[in-house]
């Protein structure tokens, strides 16, 4: 009995050591970092980018929040991934669905990411979602900003023509 | 005057022990053609400056620093014009609009500072968004026997011409008083700052008033510039050199922050900052304008959420030279120790933790 637990164990760690991630062991403490690597391994086995968990995680310990608020956060991002492959489709890049979570934080709706999906670009949809994102940021409207870059991908414009329909209107953060 | 601006500097030492978080500074590196204000003298350009800014804590609400540098360049003769100076400036901490006064003393020479310099300077700064001006008023002031009557080389013609019209005294002093008025605008496009100056010289002597300068600088990397300038200076009647046109092409390296011009007459003022917010965010740098502050910091994605410190660039902005992927990050910046906010220029959207983070895209 003793040997099979053993057997089990050993096969669970290749999983459990990949999900360590040494800023984690830093900066959490030990019963915070099991549960964030508990949900990194949830992610990976989705096949869900990781680092903006871990990001979040460095984040609240930053800000000093305690334990059970940062692997709240932790969870909430978990669900904001979730729900923008959702939108994407199963086989969406992890930039992709990245970008597709700021957008949904930034005021999109998973119906508007499910249509820049089918319309936008083939190459993928990350360059029109960050954009989008961007014009939020500058200050437009998101119905406005979401109007502009659906427009374009109807016209399939390309990644150039998204960066260039920024840059005309969003001048006040350069980013060439 | 002198002991004052030691006495000066010292206290603003003692009061903020020097850390790096507040030290800032740039070295230039150049070359290039001049033709000099002088019959039949034209020939190359070389120039070396090295300007460091050190902003303490706050004083009776005004916003102190300790400015200081080292200029080398090129004369008609070849050899090399010397001059350093060390002062310090009071700032007001107006948000787009404000002031300062300062005063600097220094030596001056060729091959070494061999002659006195003391300046009093004031001005004020206006920004506006990304783009700021500056105008302001200094008066300079050589004084040394050496330069009178020992130390007059090729370049004299205008140093006598100045020793025409105001007479060096029974002790040699008094050589070449001046006063500056200048104005410089600026403004920075992506990864581009450009500057127009100008300045006209209201005393001393000589054939040349006025002064303008046309630069760039494209940052190539986070620390490195390169740097192109044009125009004709005005004569620098402590080291007998006279004005010129000229074009020069160099290297700039941040060595920390806080750009310094490589000609003091054409220096600016250090521009208060305005409301925080974002404005350039690219692959290399994030600039931000913030409200008139001592210190700034910022943490994000980009540094695993590790408060590291913006640095002045002397521009009105906080910069962070940083190595940024394409696409979406998140970031809070705090000033003087106070509530990490998001800066305008980013979404804010709930980080989760009870406050706010802003989200921003680089592209």
């Amino acid at each position: 009995m003793t040997g099979l637990l053993l057997c089990l164990a050993l096969l669970r760690l290749p999983a459990a050591a990949e999900a360590q991630d040494p800023r984690l062991t830093a900066r959490l403490d030990s019963a915070t970092r099991v549960q964030v690597e508990a949900l990194l391994v949830s992610a990976r086995d989705e096949g869900l980018p990781t680092e903006p968990l871990v990001q979040k995680a460095l984040e609240g310990s930053s800000k000093g929040a305690p334990g059970p608020r940062i692997v709240s956060a932790v969870e909430s991002t978990f669900g904001d991934l979730r729900r923008a492959r959702e939108a994407l489709g199963r086989n969406a890049a992890s930039d992709e669905i990245v970008a597709a979570a700021a957008a949904l934080r930034a005021g999109a709706t998973p119906a508007m990411v499910s249509e820049m999906r089918r319309v936008g670009p083939h190459a993928g949809v990350a360059v029109p979602l960050a954009v989008f994102t961007d014009l939020v940021a500058g200050g437009m409207a998101v119905d406005a900003a979401w109007r502009s870059v659906s427009e374009l991908a109807h016209r399939g414009g390309d990644d150039q023509a998204f960066l260039d329909l920024r840059d005309r209107l969003r001048p006040a953060v350069s980013s060439p | 005057m002198r002991r004052a601006v030691l006495v000066a500097v010292a206290l603003l030492l003692e009061a903020a022990p020097l850390s790096a978080l507040q030290l800032g500074g740039t070295l230039d590196v150049g070359a290039g053609q001049a033709t000099w204000d002088e019959p039949g003298a034209d020939g190359s350009l070389t120039l070396g400056a090295l300007g460091a800014r050190y902003r303490t804590g706050p004083i009776a609400g005004l916003a102190p620093e300790i400015v200081g540098g080292v200029d080398l360049s090129s004369e008609p003769a070849a050899r090399t014009a010397v001059q350093w100076s060390l002062g310090g400036r009071l700032n007001t901490r107006g948000a787009t609009t404000g002031a300062w006064i300062g005063a600097a003393l220094g030596g001056a020479g060729i091959g070494s500072p061999t002659a006195g310099l003391t300046r009093l300077e004031g001005g004020l700064r206006q920004a506006i968004g990304p783009a700021g001006l500056h105008v302001w008023l200094s008066r300079t002031t050589f004084g040394s026997s050496a330069i009178g009557s020992k130390e007059l080389g090729r370049g004299d013609t205008l140093a006598l011409a100045d020793t025409v019209a105001r007479p060096v005294s029974a002790s040699g002093r008094r050589l070449a008083e001046y006063t500056d008025v200048g104005s410089r605008a600026t403004i920075g496009i992506g990864s581009y700052e450009l500057g127009l100056s100008l300045v006209r010289r209201v005393g001393g002597t000589g054939v040349r008033r006025t002064a303008w300068e046309a630069s760039g600088v494209w940052w190539v990397a986070p620390s490195i510039g390169l740097v192109g300038a044009a125009g004709h200076s005005l004569p620098q009647f402590g080291l007998a050199v006279p004005g010129a046109r000229y074009g020069t092409l160099g290297i700039r390296l941040a060595l920390g922050a806080a750009p310094r011009s490589r000609r003091p007459s054409h220096e600016p003022p250090p521009i208060a900052a305005s409301s925080p917010r974002l404005v350039l965010a690219t692959q290399m740098r994030l600039a931000i304008i913030g409200p008139p502050a001592t210190r700034a910091e910022i943490m994000g994605d980009f540094t695993d959420w590790r408060p590291l410190p913006l640095e002045p660039d002397g521009e009105g902005r906080w910069t962070l030279p940083v190595a940024l992927t394409s696409g979406v990050h998140h970031l809070n910046v705090r000033f003087d120790d106070g509530p990490w906010t998001v800066p305008a220029g980013t979404v804010a959207v709930d980080d989760g933790f009870g406050g706010q983070v802003g989200l921003f895209v680089v592209r």
